[in-house]
């Protein structure tokens, strides 16, 4: 079956923010001109207040490799890879990306199969990041030995392992040597190849931005505990846009804000996205990017997503912003040390310089709680190990605690891996032994 | 098979196949049992606290049953089947497990695994990715570190005497084992391939001073042997952790000699020496983090940091390559096309056996090891 | 005179070639069954009586194939250098070759004077096997060779966009339920198989103009159509593509035999 005639191959969005994202956020989505300014391919884990600072355009693969997914493109590039010899359990993004590479090597032009939006504008130079799992300081390593001779920089977070005395005065030290460093030479490698010296004035002022920005996102969650519940995962997930990639910008800044603004409205109305609330969801994983019609499929047996454990971001956290870069260090030191205390003996790396993290087992256990959740569903994506590690050992642990959970796998980018009736046939079950459980009766 | 069993190796055969044996019996006198999972940890650090380390190995024949209760069916086999291996009860004579952040799933399963089933004695060392002037600083603090976490559970004081003596007795170690890799750059060599690896696995499961005795012995026996012997292509070995020489003999059963390689269990780990010249933890940082060549550190876009397998090939009269990746593994399968390209762009012929740690599809490697070897002849 | 014989032992079917001076004297194919030592020993009493000859008359025997190291008398020769062989002997300028057969799938890169550059294989999966279209023929009710005859050769077909048999077969089901035409569905099966071998092959054609197309799957002509589209090369099939890796055996066997046996 063609792409187009998935059922949940598209998304329909609850928020009105969220449905005038396009216009409200065009930095991010009608790319601007890139010809005076420089273009990075950067991924997860680069500070988007350090590319901000140094005028840097950024284009995002991972984000790329969504949008192929979305527009049919992405097995195409993936059996290209395959065809070089990369894997096909390697990270679907990845794979995407290299395919990519390879085909505008092979035509020496971006390769016409590209999504409608065009294909990644040719970067000067790759912002990788070793956070987060081990494909990622390869990957721009790969793109830069074999198909472009342009500089590569990948930045390395140390994070404290699960059982280390994050209080020890010699561990906090131990980690913040080495963030400082490691950002230091990112800004080293950034003045070399920009041309630009740091602006300490400029970051100052966007770190800034970027502080009001987090508060106003995280104010949102909150809200979300209410009921019925006025914000789903339909929605969430294009939130996280700007979380992602546009964090010290002021188009952020005033996304969250308006965010804020109508869910706040909305609970004061008592107004949700469901009429008819049945079951309150949580989702872990990450969300088929390909398919975010899922959420509204969920919606029409009466289920709402309440939390997400994707891109779940800690409390705000002080920092000095005398010394920005300081300050930055000692966010990701701060934000880490949190999700150290959640207990993320299942979670990847804590140390991002960007913000994007996940939910330690405690937390979870506790948001269960806090938002009277029904039941889970955790999405293994096949090609992904770091988001879909870990999902067994929740799943256990939410079953102790009476916890219906249910894991369901495809992949981020390779849609080939999706099945409408297949995932069906797995959530309508896991919906039944939901009502049982609440209502005593299936539907 | 013309290469079965050499006389006077026998004892190493019998070591390896009751690899944890020796261990057990330290245990019984009252020691501890040290294992760890790779070789960022330094064994050196566990014999000066008087302990004996052991590397962990899996079992390629025990399918993963019960670690799918709690860690899912994807990421490294090897590691999986480790953590299979002990909730088996296969490893309950270790006293201590040390996982270091070597890779993802090494990172990941440390928390689980100490979440089900604990050891007395639990460290993650973490081990950066990059080879710079902080990471190695960080390395060389995460080291003292984890010295005195032996030390608290030892109940010893690690002293420097003790540590030097470690590393000089790891030291000859390598040296013994680097006569061993000389041996084999003669045409044919008087060592298969399949006992170099059965050597090295034994190794990684007894004390340094019992391998110095056992390697004595076969060095002994292989210089006596005489020279003249079937002339083969001779194969260097890439790859991922293997810890069963059946691998090695079905491609030196197809026709071969494997002469070199470059695994963590051999060249990437005897080929080189501590020098503690600067300082011994100086000498071990260096030995263990900035010069181990894994994949999983990045050594930049270059494409010449392949060009220490060139020497290799070169060195040791290679004319094909075998690699061999497990399932999932990003940093090697990254490598791969690279270096595939690389060894074809100067005329080495490579090919890749991907497994997922069990070895099933044997029949199937066999036909791709003979097609190999049929080109190289 | 004696002849150089090779056997080609496969998980589906067994073959036979018996090589005179330099032309095939005759070859035989029966299916495997369960036990490759037995079909191996069936084809040479077939062979060998339906000639009239005796085990002296064949002067060198190779095996290849899955079961080739059952036969205890045979020189063993990979299915690879077979294949290359047999196939150069019957197209002297061929660089690629593609075998598909009932389990997995080749594909061999050849340098211009024949011998084998390098090779890749795919056993793990049956997408893009022999076993991928009888799955898929068994859902039309149809027998292979209707099968074969049943697509549209111009035309891709609908998108199958699963890499997974299993997957795929619940598209193609889901295809036919809402009505699609059934010409239409058959030639996207066969554009799906072409697409999966060309993902393993792509790497090995390069610049390549032309590709060999053999094993059992090479008599589907659909399939070869698709592969000529998705690869957008000239695709050549030998006249009887699935004994060309016994073709090949056999030559091989003939260089092991002594000269004046070889009656040049």
């Amino acid at each position: 079956m063609s792409h187009a005639a998935n059922e949940m191959s598209r998304a329909v969005r609850s928020l009105e923010t969220v449905r005038n994202s396009k216009k409200l956020l065009p930095s991010f989505f009608s790319r601007e001109n890139a010809e005076n300014r420089k273009v990075a391919w950067c991924m997860q884990g680069v500070p988007t207040e350090l590319l901000e600072a140094f005028d840097l355009m950024p284009e995002w693969p991972e984000n790329f490799g969504a949008l192929c997914a979305a527009r049919s493109v992405a097995p195409r590039f993936i059996a290209a890879a395959e065809s070089e010899g990369f894997s096909s359990e390697l990270c679907s993004y990845m794979t995407n990306t290299l395919g990519y590479c390879k085909r505008y090597c092979d035509l020496g032009t971006e390769p016409p199969e590209s999504p409608p939006q065009g294909g990644m504008v040719h970067a000067t130079m790759l912002l990788g990041s070793g956070y987060l799992c081990d494909p990622r300081i390869k990957w721009f390593q790969t793109i830069g030995t074999r198909y472009f001779d342009i500089p590569v920089f990948n930045s390395d977070p140390m994070s404290p392992p699960i059982d280390r005395d994050i209080d020890d005065p010699r561990m906090i030290d131990h980690h913040m040597q080495h963030l400082r460093a490691d950002l230091k030479d990112q800004v080293a490698f950034l003045e070399k190849h920009t041309h630009k010296k740091f602006d300490v004035n400029r970051f100052r002022e966007i770190m800034s931005i970027s502080q009001k920005s987090i508060e106003s996102w995280r104010r949102v969650y909150d809200l979300r505990k209410v009921k019925p519940c006025p914000m789903g995962s339909e929605d969430y997930f294009s939130c996280v846009i700007p979380q992602m990639f546009m964090l010290g910008k002021e188009e952020a800044l005033t996304f969250f804000e308006k965010v804020y603004d109508e869910v706040k409205d909305r609970v004061d109305r008592g107004v949700g996205v469901l009429k008819d609330e049945k079951y309150r969801l949580a989702f872990y994983g990450l969300p088929p990017w390909h398919n975010l019609g899922f959420f509204n499929y969920l919606e029409s047996l009466g289920a709402i997503t309440v939390f997400e454990g994707a891109y779940y971001i800690g409390p705000p956290v002080d920092i000095d912003l005398d010394d920005p870069l300081e300050g930055l260090a000692e966010r990701i030191w701060k934000n880490a040390c949190w999700h150290h205390r959640t207990s993320a003996e299942a979670m990847p790396e804590i140390c991002n310089p960007a913000l994007q993290q996940g939910i330690g087992s405690k937390l979870l256990l506790r948001l269960i709680r806090e938002y009277d959740v029904d039941g889970v569903i955790l999405h293994r994506t096949r090609s992904c190990r770091p988001w879909s590690w870990g999902q067994v050992h929740y799943r256990t642990l939410l079953e102790k605690e009476g916890i219906p959970a249910l894991i369901f796998e495809s992949d981020m980018t390779d849609v080939r891996m999706w099945s409408d009736s297949k995932v069906k046939a797995q959530v309508e079950p896991f919906m039944e032994t939901i009502a049982q459980l609440k209502y005593g009766k299936i539907d | 098979m013309g290469k079965s069993a050499v006389h006077g190796l026998e004892r190493l055969n019998d070591l390896y196949n009751r690899k944890e044996s020796v261990a057990k019996e330290y245990r019984k006198q009252g020691k501890k049992i040290i294992g760890y999972l790779c070789y960022f940890a330094p064994p050196e650090l566990i014999s000066a606290a008087g302990m004996v380390p052991y590397r962990i190995m899996g079992r390629m024949d025990d399918e993963i049953i019960q670690a799918h209760n709690y860690v899912e069916p994807l990421g490294c086999p090897f590691i999986r089947n480790c953590f299979e291996q002990d909730l088996k009860g296969n490893l309950d004579f270790l006293d201590g497990r040390i996982i270091p952040h070597s890779c993802d799933t090494a990172q990941r399963l440390y928390g689980i695994w100490k979440y089900y089933k604990s050891a007395s004695y639990n460290y993650c060392l973490n081990v950066p990715h990059k080879v710079t002037p902080w990471s190695r600083d960080f390395f060389k603090r995460e080291l003292h570190f984890f010295k005195e976490s032996l030390e608290k559970y030892g109940g010893v004081e690690i002293t420097d005497e003790a540590l030097r003596n470690a590393i000089r007795l790891y030291n000859e170690n390598r040296a013994m084992v680097r006569e061993l890799y000389d041996l084999r750059k003669e045409q044919p060599p008087r060592l298969s391939g399949s006992d170099m690896f059965k050597t090295l696995i034994v190794g990684m499961a007894i004390p340094p001073e019992e391998f110095n005795a056992l390697l004595k012995e076969i060095l002994a026996e292989v210089k006596n042997r005489p020279r003249g012997g079937e002339m083969l292509p001779r194969i260097l070995f890439w790859g991922c952790i293997i810890d069963d020489a059946r691998l090695f003999e079905l491609i030196e059963e197809s026709g071969s000699w494997i002469v070199s390689d470059d695994t963590c269990i051999g060249t990437k780990s005897y080929l080189r020496r501590i020098d503690t010249s600067h300082g011994l933890m100086e000498g071990l940082a260096k030995g263990y983090f900035e010069e181990f060549r894994c994949p999983r550190t990045d050594r930049g876009p270059d494409i010449h940091r392949f060009d220490y397998v060139l020497d290799l090939v070169r060195e040791y009269d290679v004319q094909g390559v075998i690699g061999y990746t497990l399932s999932f593994c990003d940093p090697f399968k990254l490598d791969y096309p690279d270096m595939r390209d690389y060894l074809s762009e100067n005329e080495i012929p490579m090919l890749l056996i991907d497994d997922d740690y069990s070895l099933s599809h044997l029949e199937s490697i066999r036909t791709r090891v003979e097609a190999f070897i049929e080109i190289l002849e | 005179m004696r002849y150089a014989a090779g056997l080609d032992i496969g998980s589906k079917s067994t073959k036979l070639v018996f090589l005179g001076q330099d032309q095939i004297a005759g070859y035989y194919v029966i299916p495997t069954g369960g036990n490759s030592s037995k079909a191996g020993e069936k084809i040479l009493e077939l062979g060998l009586s339906d000639r009239h000859l005796g085990q002296d008359d064949i002067s060198f025997l190779v095996a290849t194939g899955y079961g080739r190291h059952s036969v205890e008398s045979a020189k063993k020769v990979s299915e690879i250098s077979c294949q290359a062989r047999g196939i150069r002997s019957l197209f002297p300028e061929a660089v690629v070759i593609i075998d598909i057969g009932g389990q997995d799938f080749k594909v061999i890169k050849l340098k211009k004077e024949g011998t084998i550059l390098s090779f890749a294989m795919n056993e793990k999966c049956a997408a893009g096997t022999g076993r991928y279209l009888e799955l898929m023929a068994d859902i039309f009710d149809m027998n292979l060779n209707t099968f074969a005859k049943a697509g549209d050769t111009a035309s891709d077909g609908v998108e199958i966009s699963s890499v997974c048999t299993v997957f795929a077969e619940t598209e193609v089901i889901s295809h036919i339920s809402r009505g699609a035409e059934e010409k239409e569905i058959i030639s996207g099966i066969f554009t799906a198989v072409s697409k999966r071998v060309y993902s393993l092959a792509q790497r090995f054609i390069g610049d390549a103009k032309s590709v060999v197309f053999t094993g059992g799957v090479a008599m589907n002509m659909g399939v070869a159509k698709a592969l000529e589209r998705v690869t957008g090369c000239d695709i050549q099939i030998p006249a009887e593509p699935q004994i060309s890796a016994a073709l090949g055996a056999a030559m091989i066997a003939r260089e092991q035999m002594p000269d004046p046996e070889k009656g040049d």
